[in-house]
């Protein structure tokens, strides 16, 4: 009989593998997917599907974070007793055939969870002791891990005890934190962030009725808005994939005026909300993307992001009943690049992007005259923009020829400051101090 | 405060900046022995005056000080003829390009900028990031800046009527603004504390961003207002060991104007020399019945304030700082 050579992985390998590339930020999301995946369970089994105004109404996840202490807690219909026992502590989903025979769980209707890692990874990537209690209306069961006691020990489970069914829902505490996640976690600025990418990227679902809270404050959602009117219409196509059955929506435009010509080096405000998006199940995957994930590209047939660009914003969504099919990572919160389905939703994307592209280049010569009819489009919310297939933007008339020149000279910002206010608005562009400043001397000292 | 002539501040002694420096003082005396204040190095705006510089020399008895000055070449010249004592540096260029290299060499430092810009216009963001870059634990940083409202109540980009001030902010200090900031933050009474909790909260997490394992420890939040509504705010860099020597001083319990929140109003009176030394004879006795005993009945709480000569405002904020109220007197 041929020997064999062990190849079993140690516990604390595993845990530094799986923890490795993932951020305390994503975790967090990662913990309120699944809050989120249990509200779509109770509300596929409740109404049947998920696509209702509201459909989320009731539920809610509130993250709380302390010194040295993490806890998340909704009220999400709870982890079956059954399911926690053979399923949600499993690393990875339990296939039938291989796994002595554990029953394949059903996944919710346009489950946004998938690969059943996040609840483990989070536990291990932010605690050092961690508690699950969980309750559905049915039972209840309480898990302790001490991870650095489970790492050392042979057995690849989890205790478990059983209580009383109290209000449905789960309460994930993490107390005390991980080696350095303390300091971060309790920064106001990782906090704020944390906020704002809640907003932005779970936009979709707190519309529909989920609520979360940090500490006592709810999240209010992103609103996703483009402009219409004065000559924008925003692009907005569907259809379904032919190949996979995935329903592909497309809505991409102006959701602000570009920057002015001159000032594209400045720090622009907002532009964390400029460029592609990508949606599967309602679920925000890349967010304001500006590289090749999405259309910008490096040297190829379409041109890479630049600032002149900033004030478009496309959305490009993928539904599917069967989340495997849609184009995502493990971590969802990254795109399946490779994934022919999302290839031919590029294609169209580029269109939708390459008139946005034009029109930045066209307003270059009409700056005055786009401006004006830039302020005439009004922010209209996503939900709400006319089905139209491509993106339409106005159009110059040719101006009669008169020849120009560009003036182009450097003051210091001291001088420069001083000459604003003297002009009545400090804070006046560099670009139309020098207009003005030129036209009072045409006017002035010039026949 | 009433907006009477005689209330109405002579810009060049500003009392109330006069107090914050002597509280800044103070507090950085505590400091010492157990962080041996007399070895720190002091950074600061001497411009041509150096007030700053010849109150810490005196007090806290630093000698290794360095102004920077970023008028010019003819500004350096001044400045060298005019400080005070041949400690002092002046290095010339803006504090972006020099403040890297007048803290680098791990020499624990106390940095206070002194703006007199508000958000956008002072390089608070950068100099926060070059201090936090360099500064070795046990540094101090203070920040002073233009805290006036209308300074964010920018034109519309059609010239016509203004943007709401959120819009404003954001124009100057773009992705500093967290997300809870909302317009009624922003009013002009308002502003000032928000303002602060912005760069309080932005220093605490920088070290975090930098990957350093010092802590930002908040000390100071101060607002006054000589002319233009000004905050400071401020703290201490700490490692580990610092941050139990600076909690075992107790300076937030010591020292009433220690501490993030609430934000200190610096609001002294502008009091006759007739009132200051009557109502210095009170304090800090039984307010009440000492100012009967001296004939400054009524301005006492619940005291027929009809009849004051002052009101329990400008009372209750001159007692409060009247330690550190200045003294001017013209000198022949």
């Amino acid at each position: 009989m041929a020997d064999q050579a062990k190849a079993l992985p140690t516990k604390r390998f595993f845990v530094r593998m799986i923890t490795r590339d993932i951020s305390i930020e994503d975790c967090i999301l990662d913990l309120l997917d699944n809050a989120l995946d249990g509200a779509s369970k109770e509300v596929a089994r409740r109404h049947g599907s998920l696509d209702r105004e509201n459909a989320y109404d009731g539920f809610w996840a509130r993250i709380k974070i302390k010194d040295n202490s993490f806890c998340i807690e909704d009220n999400c219909g709870g982890i079956p007793l059954a399911e926690a026992k053979n399923y949600a502590f499993y690393f990875g989903k339990p296939d039938p055939d291989v796994n002595g025979g554990v029953p394949a769980i059903q996944t919710a209707e346009h489950s946004i969870g998938l690969y059943g890692i996040g609840m483990k990874r989070a536990i291990f990537r932010i605690g050092k002791m961690a508690k699950v209690v969980s309750s559905t209306s049915a039972g209840a069961f309480e898990v302790d891990i001490d991870v650095s006691k489970w790492e050392k020990s042979g057995e690849w489970a989890f205790d478990l005890t059983e209580c009383k069914a109290k209000t449905p829902g789960t309460t994930i505490t993490l107390s005390p934190l991980a080696d350095f996640v303390n300091e971060e976690v309790n920064s106001p600025e990782f906090l704020d962030k944390v906020w704002k990418s809640i907003a932005r990227d779970y936009s979709f679902f707190i519309q529909k009725g989920f609520k979360v809270f940090m500490g006592d404050s709810e999240v209010n959602p992103y609103q996703f808005t483009l402009r219409e009117g004065g000559g924008f219409s925003p692009a907005y196509l569907h259809y379904t994939d032919e190949e996979t059955g995935v329903r592909v929506t497309i809505k991409a435009g102006m959701a602000g005026p570009p920057p002015d010509e001159g000032s594209v080096d400045e720090k622009m405000k907002e532009v964390e909300y400029c460029g592609w998006y990508v949606i599967c199940n309602d679920r925000i995957v890349i967010a304001a993307n500006k590289n090749d994930k999405t259309v910008w590209t490096e040297g190829g047939s379409f041109p890479s992001w630049h600032p002149q660009y900033n004030g478009f914003m496309g959305l490009a969504f993928f539904e599917s009943q069967d989340p495997a099919l849609l184009p995502w990572t493990t971590t969802k919160r990254d795109i399946e690049v490779h994934a022919p389905v999302y290839r031919r939703a590029l294609a169209k994307m580029r269109d939708a992007t390459r008139e946005w592209i034009d029109y930045t280049n066209q307003r270059k010569g009409y700056l005055e005259q786009a401006k004006a009819i830039e302020r005439q489009a009004t922010s209209v919310p996503i939900k709400r923009i006319s089905e139209i297939k491509a993106i339409s933007v106005p159009r110059f008339e040719a101006k009669p020829k008169v020849r120009m020149a560009n003036i182009n000279y450097s003051v210091t910002l001291d001088d420069l400051k001083a000459v604003a206010t003297a002009l009545g608005n400090e804070h006046m562009s560099y670009r139309d101090v020098g207009i003005e400043t030129f036209k009072f001397y045409k006017e002035n000292e010039v026949d | 405060m009433a907006g009477n002539s005689f209330d109405v501040v002579n810009y060049s002694v500003r009392p109330n900046k006069n107090v914050e420096r002597k509280l800044l003082a103070e507090s950085l005396a505590a400091l010492a022995p157990q962080f041996n204040i007399s070895d720190y190095r002091y950074v600061g705006f001497g411009s041509m005056w150096f007030t700053d510089f010849a109150l810490f020399h005196r007090t806290l008895q630093i000698s290794d000080m360095i102004s920077i000055e970023g008028g010019g070449e003819d500004a350096v010249r001044r400045a060298e003829f005019n400080r005070p004592h041949t400690c002092i540096c002046v290095l010339g260029g803006y504090s972006t390009e020099v403040l890297a290299s007048a803290i680098e060499d791990k020499k624990r430092s106390i940095v206070w900028l002194d703006y007199d810009k508000g958000p956008g216009e002072a390089p608070a963001e950068e100099d926060i990031e070059i201090f936090f870059r360099h500064a070795s634990s046990g540094s101090i940083v203070m920040f002073s800046m233009n805290a006036h409202g209308e300074r964010i109540r920018l034109r519309k980009d059609t010239g016509k009527g203004f943007k709401p001030r959120l819009e404003g902010l954001k124009d100057l200090l773009k992705h500093l603004v967290p997300s809870w900031v909302k317009e009624d933050d922003l009013k002009n009474e308002t502003y000032p504390s928000t303002l602060a909790r912005i760069f309080l909260d932005h220093m605490k997490s920088i070290p975090v961003r930098l990957g350093r394992t010092v802590k930002f420890i908040p000390l100071y939040n101060i607002y006054y207002r000589d002319g233009a509504p000004m905050i400071t705010v401020g703290g201490m860099l700490c490692d580990k060991s610092d941050e139990t020597t600076l909690t075992s001083l107790n300076l937030d319990k010591r020292f009433f104007y220690i501490g993030e929140e609430p934000q200190l109003r610096i609001e002294v009176p502008h009091l006759t020399p007739k009132e200051k030394i009557l109502i210095d004879c009170t304090v800090p006795y039984n307010l009440r019945n000492d100012c009967k005993m001296i004939g400054l009945d009524g301005l006492g709480p619940n005291d027929g304030m009809e009849n004051a000569p002052i009101s329990r405002e400008m009372l209750e904020q001159y007692v409060k700082f009247h330690r550190y109220f200045p003294y001017y007197a013209e000198v022949i």
